[in-house]
């Protein structure tokens, strides 16, 4: 018997839940008496004031909200405990259900209904490495959670969501515990548990959506979502990623859209109508089950939802997969990253080696060109063993190459044919399913009905060739047309899944010279945009080395590239293609890329000329050396803008006037500053953030950067560039220890910011005059001691009182999040209103110091 | 809580100061220690690190321990002593030793409220010997350090160094720990050294009692700032507690 939320689920209706909660209880502004003491501590108001929580809960349910939250986000023992009321957790909690509970009674009507205990993140990042805050252990966390979830169900709860968690690692805990305590007392609990991620698609430690679904799915969670942090468009895609790899059920309760500081408050303006209008989609189109609001929401934006989703079921949700396999193993073409390379040499057609193997049986060597195209990362292998010399029939030789090769190489083959009977050879031989290479619609498709009738009944995908009785199609407009009949006959007549098929719109060579091919590349990629504008889940591939032939190797090479990358951003899924000749065209030296670019994208007239006239030289003998490499080398093809990012990167002072002077020839100084320099030390700031830089190679790197931009000083002198912003900075008064600071200081002046550094030992009238007279963005203080860390309080206050108004941002080992919160709050219970701001090092203060600086502009 | 021995300290009062040679310190320090702890490499994986050791953090030591020499930018100095003490619930008291029986100074160890120790817990109630340690490596290296980061541009090699001064210190520490194991006859990792400000101690404000007592200032030109900091920067002072049961408490 399915417990009846997950029923709704199943049965697609839509679940809602309500809207933010903290801001409804301050609408009513409880007083101190009503909170008995705990001052801002809302989960006491469900003993002290029930009837206001209630009157809440109640104006969510008549919105049409399914469920609601009880108020317990802060009611774990540790979080109740920073108000001195740890022992009454269970006791807290359970009065929470209890007035939920109650209040469905109440005003629920006869519509589904629950209780949904809210467990909200205890504070502790046990899998960070903070001193502090990674002290608990997993028993201890999972005692908490236990406790807290066993309140919430003593005292009505239907269902238990953890939400807004930070750190997996405290998630699995939580579930751990909620699980042990249901075989404790013998009762199945629907889980939803819902994350928190930035815009970027990171939890605050670093984790991805991937990294979610391995902590909560199979430790038996029933609902996956996300909450808080984002609105429903930066959500977007997150969700999608969720919908796409989970197989639970999703849950997603935006904020109402991204915050706007407002004198020192955040404030959420997505409407009520929007809200709504963003979020039905979710639902109706993509297969969301669980919606509702988080912060900056309200019964309102509940409303709205409610009447967008009635008589609205959710999407289904479409799994797709396209698993291709040889006797040792497969692979899911849908979950192959995108372009998916198939192996061009196995090719009587096309490689001499390749004919002469085949015609002679000489099977091994055959092998080894396949081996060769595996080791340089083809997923498929497309095999053709067309030959007229053949002594045998070429359905024959098929099968013999496909039984060959089916029990040695792990990667699938692409059978490349139009004949039927060598299709069906291949088919008779292989234990997996393969890639059929290809159909078209001439003479009426006859040929193509065949092949059809084989993969409907091998289960095979096809690659369909934009050809028809009017012959190949040139213009984008006529492959879109055959491509539409290709796939009514192949989905509509043959029952192939979309996703089976992958339309071939064609790439003429762009060699011959002839004017009217000189657009024959763009008509291909403007043929790929509209296939999957038209039909977004059908497939696409090309033989792209079509486009160069005819031209030298060296010349072909670059074309080929460049063709597959654009492809690519076009939409092409499939590539045949020589694995070993694979290029980052963005490494390519930019007068290559340009001469390419303008043949392949026909942006010259006398383009083909040019590009061919260009590996006439000599000094191109270094194209052929061109090595797939990842990491940033000055080769002959790298560059000045890539040597430039990769000094910085690679703390590499060698050549540096050399090449800023090279880009001071087509660049202009505040360019390279803006677009290359600094983009490159916020690099450096995200690797270090990730783990992947330490601290000294960040500082080495700030030396390029300072060396590069002392170099471009004369030139930037003359663009009169302003700084980003400007702060000053200093070590509390009474603390000697500024190394932290120094370190601060060094990298934000490399990071384009002007730093007044006052030093150690600073008095606060010091600093006060420093800032009257710099008019700074913002003020920096440090300290590493509790003791000296109070001077940061009376600095706050004394700008307070003179009536200053500049951010504070604070760092050093004793200060924290907390600490800024704190000293935000004046004696006269005001807040400073440009606020304080906690800043873990160099980056998270130039991240402050430009949303501050940008936002006085 | 036991107190089953019986410690006779070489003097009563401070000794005389000691000193080391800066470029046998440098020569003999423990490298990985530096690297990993200090330097960052303890956040690099095993393969990452064997590279940077290699490649960036020996050839860097090895530059900047010959400048360190040259400039003469370490004056390595400590002492230690050692005064009679009693105790009394989470209080301290030492007396003068010309008499046993002047209060010199009384410290106050705060008594721990999970483990429900204080630090006054490991010191015989009726009579005991209380050690005391100070060292600093003087005021160049982290004026060197600050030079590089603020005037010159060389972050990371004022980032080096930093990392090098504060492990000095803690060698020159280690040191002067052992001189006083081996003065009262204890093994080698008997007892505890404990500085004030940190958990379980007096706050940093009653360092300069202890500091006056131990004549700090006139010894190692060590001073103290309105924060009570230490100036130099890079210096420690100590409390050596030798009862066999003492830990560091939190």
């Amino acid at each position: 018997m399915k417990h009846p939320y997950l029923e709704m689920i199943n049965n697609r209706e839509p679940i809602i839940f309500d809207g933010a909660l903290g801001t409804e209880i301050q609408k009513f502004e409880p007083s101190k008496k009503d909170f008995g003491g705990y001052d801002g501590c809302n989960e006491y108001l469900n003993i002290t004031r029930p009837d206001l929580i209630e009157t809440i809960h109640c104006k969510y349910l008549e919105a049409g909200a399914h469920v609601i939250e009880t108020n317990t986000f802060g009611a774990s023992r540790p979080k109740l405990e920073e108000f001195g009321l740890g022992d009454r957790a269970l006791e807290i909690n359970k009065a929470a259900a209890a007035v939920a509970r109650g209040a469905i009674n109440k005003c629920g009507g006869t519509k589904n209904r629950f209780v949904c205990g809210s467990i909200g993140p205890t504070g502790f990042l046990p899998s960070s490495n903070d001193k502090e805050l990674s002290t608990v252990t997993f028993e201890k966390l999972a005692d908490i959670f236990q406790e807290q979830a066993q309140g919430l169900l003593e005292g009505g709860a239907d269902l238990l969501l953890i939400e807004t968690s930070q750190d997996l690692l405290e998630v699995r805990a939580a579930i751990y515990g909620i699980r042990r305590l249901e075989r404790l007392t013998n009762q199945k609990i629907p889980l939803q548990v819902q994350i928190t991620m930035d815009a970027g698609g990171h939890m605050l430690l670093g984790s991805d959506i991937y990294a979610f679904l391995g902590a909560v799915q199979a430790m038996g969670a029933d609902i996956a979502g996300l909450n808080c942090s984002t609105g429903p468009d930066e959500m977007a895609p997150w969700i999608d990623k969720l919908l796409e790899k989970s197989t639970l059920p999703v849950s997603m309760l935006p904020n109402a859209g991204l915050p706007c500081n407002i004198d020192g408050k955040a404030v959420y303006k997505m409407e009520s109508a929007e809200f709504a209008d963003k979020v039905l989609p979710f639902v109706a189109q993509k297969g969301v089950s669980v919606v509702g609001g988080c912060c900056g929401t309200s019964p309102d934006h509940i409303r709205a939802l409610a009447q967008a989703l009635e008589n609205v079921k959710a999407a289904r949700r479409q799994k797709r997969s396209c698993f291709l396999s040889t006797s040792i193993s497969g692979i899911d073409l849908e979950q192959a990253s995108r372009p998916i390379i198939i192996g061009e040499r196995l090719n009587t057609q096309g490689s001499k080696k390749t004919k002469e193997h085949v015609l002679n049986r000489n099977f091994d060597e055959l092998y080894q060109i396949a081996k060769e195209q595996i080791d340089h990362k083809s997923s498929l292998v497309d095999i053709c063993v067309a030959a007229n010399e053949l002594d045998v029939s070429e359905a024959q030789t098929m099968g013999d190459v496909v039984k060959f090769l089916s029990d040695r190489i792990a990667v699938p083959f692409c059978i490349d044919t139009t004949e039927p009977a060598v299709l069906e050879a291949a088919l008779y031989k292989s234990p997996g399913s393969v890639l059929i290479n290809s159909i078209n619609l001439e003479h009426g498709g006859e040929k193509a009905r065949k092949i059809l009738r084989l993969a409907a009944d091998f289960g095979c995908p096809v690659i369909a060739l934009t050809i028809d009785d009017a012959g190949m199609a040139a213009t984008a407009q006529r492959k879109l047309e055959v491509a539409s009949a290709l796939r009514k006959l192949a989905c509509d007549e043959f029952g192939l899944p979309e996703h089976f098929l992958y339309i071939d719109p064609l790439v003429f060579t762009l060699a011959t010279g002839e004017v009217h091919m000189a657009g024959a590349a763009n008509e291909s990629l403007k043929a790929l945009r509209m296939i999957k504008k038209s039909f977004p889940n059908v497939r696409t591939a090309m033989g792209v080395s079509n486009v160069s032939f005819g031209l030298k190797p060296k010349a072909r090479r670059i074309l080929n590239n460049l063709m597959l990358h654009h492809a690519v951003l076009a939409g092409l899924d499939a590539a045949i293609y020589n694995p070993l000749h694979i290029d980052d065209v963005n490494k390519y030296d930019s007068k290559i890329r340009e001469l390419g670019e303008d043949l392949l994208l026909d942006r010259k007239r006398d383009a083909l000329q040019r590009f061919v006239e260009f590996f006439e030289n000599e000094t191109v003998s270094a194209v052929s050396e061109i090595k797939k490499t990842t990491s940033v080398q000055s080769t002959l093809l790298s560059s000045p803008q890539e040597r430039l990012r990769g000094a910085v990167l690679n703390r590499d002072k060698r050549g540096l006037t050399e090449t800023i002077r090279e880009l001071l020839k087509t660049t202009a100084a505040t360019d390279i500053l803006n677009t290359i320099l600094l983009p490159a030390m916020s690099e450096v700031g995200e690797k270090m953030a990730d783990g992947e830089m330490i601290l000294p190679f960040v500082l080495q790197a700030a030396e390029v950067m300072k060396e590069a931009v002392s170099i471009l000083e004369p030139h930037l002198k003359e663009a009169g560039s302003a700084a980003k912003g400007k702060i000053v900075i200093a070590t509390v008064y009474g603390d000697v220890h500024d190394i932290g600071k120094n370190l601060v200081a060094s990298i934000l002046r490399n990071q384009g910011f002007e730093v007044v550094d006052l030093g150690k030992q600073v008095a606060i009238g010091t600093i006060v005059e420093a800032v009257k007279r710099e008019k700074p963005d913002a003020v920096g203080l440090s300290a590493l001691l509790v003791t000296t860390s109070r001077q940061m309080a009376e600095c706050v206050k004394e700008f307070s009182r003179l009536g200053i108004n500049v951010p504070v941002i604070i760092g050093g080992a004793a200060v924290n999040k907390e600490f800024a919160s704190r000293i935000t709050r004046l004696d006269n219970g005001s807040d400073y209103a440009s606020g304080v701001y906690y800043a873990r090092d160099a980056f998270d203060t130039s991240k402050i110091l430009n949303s501050v600086s940008s936002s006085k502009r | 809580m036991e107190y089953d021995y019986f410690i006779e300290p070489p003097f009563f009062g401070t000794g005389e100061v000691l000193k080391w040679n800066a470029a046998a310190l440098l020569e003999n320090l423990n490298r990985e220690r530096l690297f990993k702890a200090w330097w960052g490499g303890g956040n690099l994986n095993e393969t990452a690190y064997a590279s940077a050791q290699k490649e960036e953090f020996t050839p860097a030591y090895e530059r900047l321990a010959a400048c360190i020499v040259k400039d003469e930018l370490v004056d390595a100095r400590g002492f230690y002593g050692f005064f009679p003490v009693i105790s009394e619930k989470e209080t301290v008291s030492i007396l003068d030793p010309s008499d046993y029986h002047t209060e010199l100074a009384a410290f106050t160890f705060p008594r721990m409220e999970k483990s429900g120790l204080s630090l006054a817990d490991y010191i015989r109630p009726e009579g005991d010997v209380l050690s005391v340690q100070a060292v600093s490596i003087g005021a160049l290296l982290s004026e060197r350090s600050r030079d590089f980061l603020q005037n010159q541009g060389r972050y990371s090699d004022g980032f080096y160094l930093n990392g090098i001064a504060n492990f000095l210190v803690e060698t020159i520490a280690d040191k002067v720990s052992a001189e006083i194991r081996r003065a009262l006859g204890l093994s080698r990792d008997a007892g505890r050294r404990y500085s004030f400000g940190y958990s379980g101690l007096p706050g940093l404000e009653e360092q300069k009692r202890l500091l006056e007592l131990m004549g700090v200032e006139e010894r190692l030109g060590i001073t103290l700032t309105e924060g009570f900091q230490m100036e130099p920067e890079h210096s420690t002072v100590a409390v050596f507690v030798h009862h066999p049961r003492a830990e560091y408490l939190s």
